[in-house]
């Protein structure tokens, strides 16, 4: 749900951002599909997370087809690692959205979010050549704008739920729901994925920054660090200190 | 109750062991985040754990880290500032990550509430993993604990004399950055796998090479007489973070594989990484068991523990497992840093003679009931799993199980297992390939009652012990040759699980309708994701798996 620049100048890396995206979407609804109790809610997440999965083993497709008309020198680095999904911060693991966000808001989130991520597809389409990538990446896109629609309904179900367990009024949802919270909640994602742009683009930026702040700090307690002497184990070793962090 | 910790390495864990020194519960953060080893600070596993435990009477006084944070991070530190100057990309991470790994461990256990009256300790990690094994071993003291993995604390290879669970002496250790384990991980980056993760591809791609690169392996590392010879400059691990092997390595070996498609038998380089796979398993196994008959001239000891992420190589414990001179050789369900929380909270308990457990299912999950009941069809009521389950194995069907606790190790052995007739050879390479979307070349594993295994393979007592948790491979006889060549691999090895009666799958295995001999067992998930956990991992996998039947606590549902 998190997207990534528009304008990278190389299409596969952004391809790579694009399919831990579409993992960490996964992964989300997955964990949406446990936290709530309505059968019909749990399929529907579950169906959406099988959706996201498969969306990023397609985008991998594309990108093995795009492999084959560049020369990539380090194709390593272009590995698909699911660890990649926490480090890159695609999924926080503070807290995964259904934990984070009300169940009303979260709906929210990926009716707004799998409309942006239909949106960045278009651009997306714009700089893929081979018909068989352009076809799947359709393919995917008509799946976003599905999901972004569920989302709607789900909304609804939801309400009907909240009513029902949370004692939420009819009435407040039929004076709210579903346009103008809608569109808000579509502005905000996307000046919040504004602002990840702008943090991306000025990544390298940032880094000249603290890098030699980073260097600094080595070059004072690094020397420190070759004077300190690790403690000795004793004999029986269980006997050894373990309240120390050394 | 004791908490153990296990973060920020390999797949993070916790386990919660009652004072009397049992197993209550264990969680692996995997499971949680369905992220394959997340090594994050396990907080969604700690979670749970407390909630479990939530009416439990007694409270957790203590929480102990599975390693002495300051002391590994100083170990890795001192290393590459030294050898690498200050400034490479190694200690450079090092530096910007030092609030970020273990050295967090206080700051993130100090946010549970639950906790912050409790104790902090920080055991060695080599201790940790000797303790889980400890904990499940069965024979007599004084024994020998070998722990090689890639590094603990400050030490890649320990060994530990045991007179008793309170007198332990450390006889021999090989310090970081030479590394038994970092070289095998090397040879797994070479091959363009990822490092801790791609080890038991090499152990698998071995088999169909031939060791022609062992003289080059044996100029850069070798153990003779107790002392151990490792040339560092073939290798980057030390001070990159980017790759494992230098350029020297490249220079000598050849090109290393780049590429995001899967390795394979039709492959024009497969047999050059498979002849790279294969040298560096001899060197593997040629060290390990010069190391074990060094010790064991030295102590004269018979008994041995073997744990520590190489112990996790099937191959290697093979060859260990027929050395003459070794009585008993125990290996824990979960050998590598995952199993490590189990062994750190095993060392504060007093350990009582309470009878020892196999502990080969111990994390606990509730499953919902309702929502299953009221989505799917179920076929099969839940006293009659057993009936269906052997009705649906004998009509050549493929069958998912998600019943009980989840396996401790990282080892299927039926709670969570697609299972199979192993004598259909399609359906088990179905299953390989295109279920389980592996790489051609990685074999199937096959479970069995002792008897059955005894027909068909070659057993001593050793490996029989090894089956049960699947640490070892034995040679298969002929008749298994023309009956079961699906979970057989090219050198005619198989992993093989010996069952329990009383498990699940031990009670398939003896029905009287049963139509099989012999289930081939795999790890109930894709490929890159971790193991199904709860009921809703099982309906997400199996219907992108295309599959259809579901075995749970319930009964038998159809997806």
């Amino acid at each position: 749900m998190i997207l990534t620049p528009e304008n990278d100048k190389n299409l596969i890396l952004t391809l790579v951002e694009f399919s831990y995206a579409e993992y960490g979407s996964a992964l989300e609804m997955l964990r949406a599909s446990k936290m709530v109790k309505s059968p019909n809610l749990k399929m529907g997440y579950i169906d959406h997370a099988i959706d996201e999965y498969r969306h990023t083993e397609l985008i991998y497709q594309v990108i093995r087809n795009q492999i084959l008309d560049n020369e990539i020198s380090d194709l390593t680095r272009l590995q698909f690692k699911p660890l990649n999904v926490i480090l890159k911060g695609y999924i926080d693991k503070d807290g995964f959205l259904i934990e984070k966000l009300r169940l009303k808001n979260f709906v929210e989130f990926v009716y707004s979010n799998e409309f942006l991520a239909k949106i960045s597809f278009d651009k997306l389409k714009l700089r893929v050549n081979d018909r068989e990538s352009l076809n799947i990446i359709s393919g995917i896109m008509e799946e976003e704008q599905e999901h972004a629609d569920n989302s709607i309904e789900t909304l609804n179900d939801i309400m009907k739920d909240e009513q029902k367990h949370w004692g939420y009024a009819k009435k407040y949802y039929e004076s709210k729901y579903p346009k103008s919270k809608l569109k808000l909640a579509f502005t905000r994602e996307k000046i919040k994925n504004r602002l990840r742009l702008v943090y991306l683009k000025n990544f390298k930026f940032l880094s000249n920054i603290f890098d030699p702040l980073i260097n600094l700090l080595i070059l004072i307690f690094g020397p420190i660090t070759s004077l300190i002497r690790l403690p000795k184990d004793t004999k029986n070793i269980i006997h050894n200190n373990y309240d120390s962090i050394i | 109750m004791y908490l153990g910790i296990s973060a920020f390495y390999h797949e993070s864990s916790v386990a919660l062991i009652s004072e009397e020194g049992e197993l209550l519960n264990f969680q692996k953060e995997e499971w949680h985040s369905r992220v394959k080893g997340d090594k994050s600070f396990p907080k969604l596993s700690i979670v749970k754990i407390l909630e479990d435990s939530a009416d439990k009477k007694k409270q957790i006084t203590d929480v102990i880290f599975y390693e002495r944070p300051m002391r590994a991070w100083l170990t890795v530190v001192k290393d590459s500032i030294k050898n690498y100057g200050y400034l490479n990309s190694l200690s450079k991470n090092y530096f910007r990550n030092f609030f970020n790994g273990s050295m967090s461990f206080y700051k993130e256990i100090s946010k549970f509430k639950e906790l912050k009256a409790c104790n902090i300790k920080y055991f060695d990690h080599h201790l940790s993993h000797s303790y889980s094994a400890l904990m499940y071993s069965k024979s007599s003291f004084p024994k020998i604990s070998i722990v090689i993995d890639g590094i603990g604390d400050q030490k890649t290879i320990s060994v530990f004399k045991i007179k008793s669970l309170s007198e332990i002496e450390l006889i021999w250790g090989l310090d970081y950055p030479f590394s038994l384990g970092l070289f095998y991980s090397a040879i797994t980056d070479f091959i363009g796998y990822s490092v801790n993760d791609g080890e038991y591809k090499v152990m698998a791609l071995s088999s169909y090479g031939r060791p022609l690169f062992k003289e080059k392996f044996d100029q850069i590392l070798g153990f003779d007489k107790g002392n151990f010879k490792f040339d560092t400059s073939y290798f980057a691990y030390q001070y990159s973070t980017e790759k494992s092997y230098s350029k020297k390595f490249e220079q000598f070996i050849g090109k290393p594989r780049q590429s995001i498609k899967k390795l394979d038998v039709q492959d024009n380089d497969f047999q050059f990484y498979a002849d790279i796979a294969s040298s560096a398993q001899v060197v593997l196994e040629e060290i390990t068991i010069k190391l074990f008959k060094y010790i064991h001239k030295q102590s004269d000891i018979k008994n041995f523990i073997f744990s520590g992420g190489v112990s996790l190589n099937s191959k290697l414990v093979s060859k260990l497992s027929k050395l003459n001179f070794i009585d008993s050789l125990e290996i824990p369900s979960s050998p590598g840093d995952s199993g490590a929380s189990i062994g750190a909270a095993y060392f504060l308990s007093h350990k009582k003679n309470i009878p020892k457990k196999n502990n080969l299912y111990t994390g606990i999950v509730n499953h919902n009931k309702n929502f299953i009941e009221q989505k799917f069809r179920k076929i099969y009521d839940k006293e009659d799993i057993i009936e269906g389950s052997v009705a649906l194995l004998n009509k050549q069907n493929i069958i998912c199980t998600c019943i009980g606790n989840i396996e401790t190790g990282p080892r299927a052995l039926g709670n969570r297992s697609f299972l199979c007739d192993a004598s259909n050879e399609f359906l088990v390479k179905e299953l390989n390939t295109k279920v389980k979307r592996r790489s051609s070349f990685i074999p199937t594993a096959p479970v069995m009652t002792k008897n059955i295994a005894n027909e068909y393979f070659y057993l001593d007592n050793k490996s029989k012990v090894l089956a049960q948790n699947m640490s070892t491979l034995v040679e298969a006889k002929q008749n298994a040759l023309k009956y079961f060549k699906s979970i057989l691999h090219c050198d005619h090895t198989s992993r093989i699980q010996i069952s329990m009666d009383e498990t699940y799958v031990g009670k398939i295995l003896i029905s009287k309708k049963a139509n099989f001999h012999i289930l081939a067992n795999t790890s109930f998930n894709i490929s890159s994701d971790p193991m199904v956990y709860s009921l809703e991992d099982a309906i997400m996998t199996i219907k992108r798996t295309g599959l259809k039947y579901l075995v749970t606590d319930f009964g038998i549902f159809e997806i």
